[in-house]
């Protein structure tokens, strides 16, 4: 418990960290909130008056020191760019990106382990070449394109499946209807990290087998799948690693994949945040998800430590 | 007037890997001939990326106008769509003897969709809403939007119920246009929502109705039964934010959506051939680069005609933008009552742009820095139509360099104009919408920052004399006719670098008939209907 303390007071200066990059960054970024709500030719007052009510004529300091006192307590403000709570719009967006993230870390988690242990088991051979081939395919192509060339023969040649958005018009609480529509927007964004998975299972797997404990467990008579177990726990360790720093880029880097599929979810507002220099909404959706990256990774260490107890004493 | 053109995130690699696997694979079938008939839901895939918000001046820029302001509300006069020519709205007619005073006979019988009744009172409380500062109901960051249309008024007063009169600082021939601009909203629902909350459930006199909001993924819209200019044909209307165009080719293949604003203009053939609706018309529009005629070279008129006769406008109509725009002579587009007819044309002749340019004493060509923006609906598809521009201008010994800004920073830097950040440019990719508004002439060519937007150094007292003539005419014809040749003065002395003008693509379904395509940049939904 001590530990997960201590942990949690670490992250602290870190989360203290982003908040001032979060709010440095919209104010380095060239261009202005207002500039995309008031028409160039509107008169001088007009303008001065829509910039006090969002306070942007405060010093920098003052308004970062009020952005963080409402940051804290968990108010983000007004969106300037479409006049709603941006808590409003952080919570149905994260929601949705969390479908989305969730679905292509299950669909990466799983199928990279798996192609990963059998490549790493028959070293070598052609289902070796061929996972590592798939692997750097999949480090390699870029998800907008995948996701194009599957909407292309998923939606548009077989009709098999919705092409964009997260519902059918009138099934907005149809689970099933929702699956149908996360299914290619999990994969073109999952195919990534499937080769970066299944790359590091199979290294991992083949470092271990490498081990003496490997063959003291032959030499015991253990059977093919019980040894197998010992295997796959010592090659977790740097896989889990990997999997949450993967599983940060599934629900930060979508920016593409959603707006390819126009899924409502956090890459897209931010993305027309910054189109619209929308200050509260940036700096909030930063701020999330740098959060999510430092809780993933303190997860990770939990888990890592759970299984390797080794860890813990370190 | 420049905030139309929404970023949106081009996969133009992607647009083309999809136009090319799509090949050889139509199914080819005749556009039907649309007849009579109605119902049908009718789901747009439109630019912008999130559903634009629903006061009287929606954000997203003019799309947001389109497809949410023009549907939910009316102003007293009617930019009609159809025509592009002033109709009676909410106003049933208006009259000014000295384009000073103006009154607004108010339509009788008409409600708003809460039953609101419309008259001179609800018309006053919407101006109080934009122009009264100690209006309880006052609200700025409406107000702020509409400032450039309300900005000449000095006071509006009912006359009587039905009666609405509007005194003006000065003569202003032209402010029809800019009453099209302005909405009205039930009094009844801002008073009981609030400024911020209205937005949520909006109430206009328009020919739909909200239905239903799903965050940023569809609008639905039914429609309003008691329209006064008779109820839409359609049974629900449904607008999707889809901000990148091959989502919305993709939807569109897919039948997800039967309305496709702005495809990839490389997937044209493939759309006509697999027996869908292109749809284009010339609207107010022109795409241009903006030059700094304050400082060599474009200060000099010779590299101005130069630069112009060096691109093969035709080519890129036709070949690059595969027919989705038609070249410009000028910033006037050819189909306006307000088109010069007799102004220069500058016809593609490479040897006469070289022969100009070393006559400006360039024999040796000349070097220059254009900065443009890297998407927006309006801006069409800057960066093939610029790098066709550098090929073109590198023959006659103009090297371009393009520097490549978001949308919101070109416009930052366009408010600035050459003397700010933008001074080591030599011009600016832009586009504009000309001609939209009457005051056009006057805001582009000749007020400066901050009144207007002519930032190039441009200056004709001709040109300003006959605007001055313009806006105090009291007979429209003869304003119009003044308005034309000021037009004719700026295509002749190429304050503005003309490529071409946007035709408003869109592709329909075979299944959505009736429409009238648009001779305007808005579009009128209540004749469209779905067939099953």
């Amino acid at each position: 418990m001590t530990r997960l303390f201590h942990r949690f007071l670490q992250a602290i200066p870190t989360l203290f960290g982003i908040t001032l990059v979060a709010f440095a960054l919209v104010h380095i970024m060239p261009g202005s909130p207002i500039d995309a709500l008031v028409p160039p030719d509107a008169s001088a007052d007009v303008r001065a008056q829509v910039i006090h009510i969002y306070g942007l004529d405060k010093p920098l300091p003052v308004q970062y020191v009020l952005w963080l006192t409402h940051a804290v307590r968990g108010d983000f403000g007004m969106s300037i760019g479409m006049r709603v709570p941006v808590n409003q719009l952080l919570a149905q967006a994260i929601q949705n990106t969390l479908i989305l993230g969730v679905a292509a870390a299950f669909f990466s988690f799983v199928t990279g382990t798996v192609l990963g242990v059998l490549a790493g088991l028959n070293q070598g051979k052609w289902i070796d070449r061929m996972v590592s081939t798939l692997g750097l395919a999949g480090v390699s192509i870029p998800a907008y394109w995948l996701a194009m060339v599957m909407v292309i023969l998923f939606s548009i040649q077989l009709g098999w499946l919705p092409s964009s958005g997260m519902h059918s018009q009138g099934q907005e609480g149809n689970v099933l209807d929702l699956l149908a529509h996360v299914v290619i927007p999990a994969i073109a964004l999952g195919f990534t990290p499937v080769g970066v998975i299944s790359r590091m299972v199979r290294t991992s797997l083949l470092q271990v087998v490498k081990q003496d404990f490997v063959l003291a467990l032959r030499a015991k008579g253990l059977m093919r799948r019980q040894i197998l177990w010992h295997l796959l726990r010592n090659a977790a360790l740097p896989v889990l690693t990997v999997t949450g720093l993967e599983l940060g880029y599934l629900l930060g880097g979508s920016i593409l994949v959603e707006t390819i599929f126009a899924w409502p979810g956090l890459g897209g507002l931010l993305n027309s945040a910054i189109g619209l220099r929308d200050i509260p909404v940036i700096q909030a959706g930063i701020l999330l998800i740098g959060t999510l990256f430092v809780l993933m990774n303190i997860v990770v260490d939990f888990v890592n430590s759970a299984v390797d107890p080794r860890i813990q004493r370190t | 007037m420049k905030k139309w053109m929404r970023k949106s995130l081009s996969c133009s690699v992607a647009a083309t890997v999809l136009s090319l696997l799509v090949v050889g694979c139509g199914n080819s079938a005749s556009t039907p001939e649309s007849k009579q008939g109605s119902g049908g839901t009718l789901i747009i895939g439109a630019t912008f990326s999130n559903l634009p918000n629903m006061d009287v001046y929606p954000d997203q820029g003019y799309e947001g106008r389109r497809f949410v302001g023009n549907q939910l509300y009316d102003p007293l006069i009617i930019d009609n769509p159809n025509t592009n020519s002033f109709d009676p709205g909410l106003a049933s007619s208006w009259e000014s003897k000295d384009m000073k005073v103006w009154t607004f006979h108010l339509r009788s019988g008409v409600k708003f969709q809460d039953g609101t009744a419309w008259n001179a009172s609800s018309a006053v409380f919407n101006l109080d809403r934009i122009l009264n500062k100690n209006f309880q109901y006052y609200y700025p960051q409406v107000a702020a939007l509409l400032t450039a249309r309300t900005k000449e008024i000095t006071s509006y007063q009912a006359i009587d119920d039905m009666t609405l009169e509007i005194t003006l600082k000065e003569q202003d021939s032209f402010f029809p246009s800019d009453v099209t601009q302005i909405l009205f909203a039930s009094p009844t629902a801002i008073q009981k929502y609030g400024n911020d909350d209205y937005q949520n459930h909006p109430v206009g006199t328009g020919p739909f109705a909200v239905a239903k909001v799903v965050p940023r993924q569809e609008l639905d819209l039914v429609p309003n039964k008691d329209y006064w200019r008779g109820a839409p044909k359609l049974d629900q209307l449904i607008l999707k934010p889809m901000s990148d165009p091959a989502t919305r080719y993709a939807a569109l293949l897919s039948s997800q959506i039967n309305w496709a604003e702005v495809p990839p203009t490389e997937t044209i053939p493939q759309i006509k051939q697999k027996g869908f609706q292109v749809v284009t018309k010339p609207y107010p529009h022109i795409w241009a680069i903006v030059p700094d005629m304050s400082k060599p070279p474009f200060n000099d008129k010779r590299v101005r005609e130069a630069f112009v006769r060096a691109i093969d406008r035709k080519a890129m109509s036709d070949q690059l933008l595969n027919g989705a725009s038609i070249p410009a002579d000028g910033p006037m587009y050819p189909e306006s009552n307000l088109y010069p007819k007799d102004a220069p044309a500058f016809d593609y002749n490479l040897d006469l742009a070289k022969q100009l340019l070393t006559a400006a004493g360039y024999p040796n060509g000349v070097t220059i820095a254009v900065n443009m923006p890297s998407s927006g609906s309006g801006n069409m598809w800057p960066l093939p139509m610029s790098e066709f521009i550098q090929q073109q201008e590198a023959k006659i010994g103009i090297n371009i360099t393009f520097r490549t800004y978001d949308w919101n920073q070109i416009i930052t830097q366009y408010r600035a104009g050459f003397s700010g950040p933008m001074a080591d440019a030599n011009g600016i990719a832009y586009s504009l919408a000309s001609g939209t508004l009457l005051g056009d002439l006057e805001t582009s060519f000749v007020l400066k920052e901050p009144q207007g937007s002519d930032i190039m150094g441009y200056d004709n007292p001709q040109l300003d004399q006959l605007v001055r003539q313009a806006k105090a005419s009291t007979d429209p014809a003869g304003r119009d006719k003044l308005l034309a040749q000021g037009w004719g003065i700026v295509q002749s002395d190429i304050a503005l670098l003309p490529v071409v003008h946007d035709l408003n693509l869109r592709v329909l379904s075979p299944k959505v008939q009736g429409l009238v395509t648009p001779a305007t940049w808005f579009v009128d939904l209540t004749t469209v209907w779905v067939s099953k």
